[in-house]
């Protein structure tokens, strides 16, 4: 039997197709350009538009392009107010007030890497809650400044993809290898843990505080923004962590998290929380149960 | 929950993860697709019948080596690489197609094998083939015609080496059956 010959009897590729697998690649290669140049801008947050984020992010939505709002003074503090549903059909309300917070004069202005949470909050100026358990290695936390077009410093973010990770078993990490690179891990899913837990921590400076408000700016300077758990998860609640004595509101999401965790079975159940302690903003999220989740909280000090 | 948005925006799309030294980089995966094309949609048709579904999987093929660009060790490996996602985005469509079979399609999957068999513009050989099972026709693809050799097949299709010896075995014994009786 000639083979070979097979290949000069196969249908020929109809020209349709070259032109969706050309145009698909040069899509693709269009991405990363356009995430490049994102890249080299300073990123530009408003703190109105963080809080429409933060509902919109809430409600499940991955993507959210930051909009610049006409008002370009900086409120003063935000309020979330959360509203869960219990078992019993009765509502709990949870306020959280994240406050303006001064940051310490030489804040690094440029996006860099810290070792843990200790030296990110003398960094900043600020006492930072860190946990006993965390997954700890040179250069873990990303440090993000959040800066305005005009130079502003509105805030710092400080991110952990593999904040903790509990019970996981053959963890790996790869290390970044470029200052565009993400460090990424291989592990095994624990009985506990599927994923290890992420951390956002946000922290937002004070010091545009002294801003002239236009009358109708003033509403905004305290804004509070809504947001009824019931139609954001189908499981939340309202947890106080008791070493601090503050309320976290823990609920469930399906996602297939942050590339960082190397899901490739699309979304899977994950457990997020939000808290505000001592003004500055909290968030972890992981594939772990409520239970679990809770008990990392209580490693929080 | 500004977690979400943060990571769609600094990480997604992020090109240089990096695990190993060598690392493919997308403009070169761009061209290695673009160089492979004829053989992605020679491997595409083995297991789809229609030109449509060929296309859809190779996009869907396209989207997922770019975004899964950094689960890929040594470039070495790229176009294997490349065809294993293939060969997944194919058995992905056609477990889809499989939940619905409108009618038309099936009178339509009839009228094409009428119309190869009609046209006469396919050896007995292709036709032949064509009509081994799936996996069959797949190592075959991928041995005789694309040149991979057992063990990179193996690691294609994620099966041992001597699977693949066993179903070479059986898809040339079938062939060798089915040129007989024509």
């Amino acid at each position: 039997m000639n083979f070979e010959r097979l290949k000069n009897e196969f249908p020929e590729m109809p020209e349709f197709i070259r032109d969706r697998i050309r145009s698909q690649v040069e899509e693709e290669l269009k991405k990363e350009t356009e995430d490049i140049e994102k890249r080299k801008k300073p990123r530009f947050i408003k703190r109105t538009a963080v809080a429409a984020a933060v509902v919109l992010a809430v409600f499940g939505i991955s993507r959210i392009s930051f909009v610049a709002n006409a008002m370009d003074k900086l409120i003063q503090y935000i309020t979330y107010r959360f509203t869960v549903t219990n078992e019993d059909g009765t509502k709990t309300t949870v306020e959280m007030q994240e406050d303006s917070i001064q940051l310490a004069e030489n804040v690094p202005m440029e996006n860099c890497y810290m070792d843990d949470m200790v030296q990110a909050g003398e960094q900043i100026g600020v006492k930072l809650l860190a946990s006993s358990s965390m997954y700890q290695y040179e250069e873990c936390i990303r440090y993000t400044p959040i800066i305005s077009e005009e130079d502003v410093l509105f805030g710092v973010m400080l991110q952990d993809h593999f904040y903790t990770v509990g019970d996981l078993g053959n963890v790996k990490l790869y290390p970044k290898t470029t200052e565009e690179s993400i460090d990424f891990m291989t592990y095994e899913a624990g009985a506990k843990y599927q994923t290890p837990i992420s951390m956002q921590v946000t922290v937002w400076t004070n010091q545009d505080s002294s801003a002239e408000y236009e009358e109708d700016e003033l509403g905004y300077a305290s804004k509070t923004v809504n947001v009824d758990m019931k139609d954001v998860s189908s499981e939340a609640e309202v947890y106080t962590i008791p070493q601090l004595n503050v309320d976290a509101v823990v609920y469930t999401v399906y996602t297939d998290g942050p590339i960082a965790w190397g899901i490739e079975e699309g979304s899977i159940r994950c457990t997020s929380t939000f808290f505000v302690y001592e003004g500055v903003e909290y968030i972890y999220m992981g594939g772990v149960s409520h239970d679990t989740m809770k008990e990392f909280l209580n490693t929080l000090e | 929950m500004v977690i979400r948005l943060i990571d769609v925006c600094d990480i997604r799309g992020n090109t240089s993860y990096r695990r190993g030294s060598v690392r493919l980089q997308k403009e070169q995966l761009g061209e290695l697709i673009l160089d492979s094309q004829e053989q992605l949609y020679r491997v595409a048709k083995t297991i789809l019948r229609s030109d449509d579904d060929c296309a859809d999987a190779i996009q869907n093929c396209i989207v997922k080596a770019f975004t899964k660009l950094h689960t890929l060790k040594t470039d070495k490996y790229a176009k294997s690489w490349l065809i294993r996602i293939l060969i997944n985005a194919c058995y992905d469509l056609a477990r889809e197609n499989q939940k619905v079979i409108p009618l038309q399609d099936v009178r339509e999957v009839e009228s094409t094998q009428d119309a190869i068999r009609a046209c006469g513009e396919y050896t007995e050989l292709y036709e032949a083939m064509m009509k081994l099972s799936e996996t069959e026709r797949l190592v075959v693809e991928l041995y005789y015609l694309e040149g991979y050799r057992i063990r990179e097949i193996a690691d294609i299709l994620e099966i041992t080496e001597n699977a693949v010896k066993k179903r070479l075995f059986r898809a040339r014994e079938n062939l060798k059956m089915q040129l007989k009786e024509a």
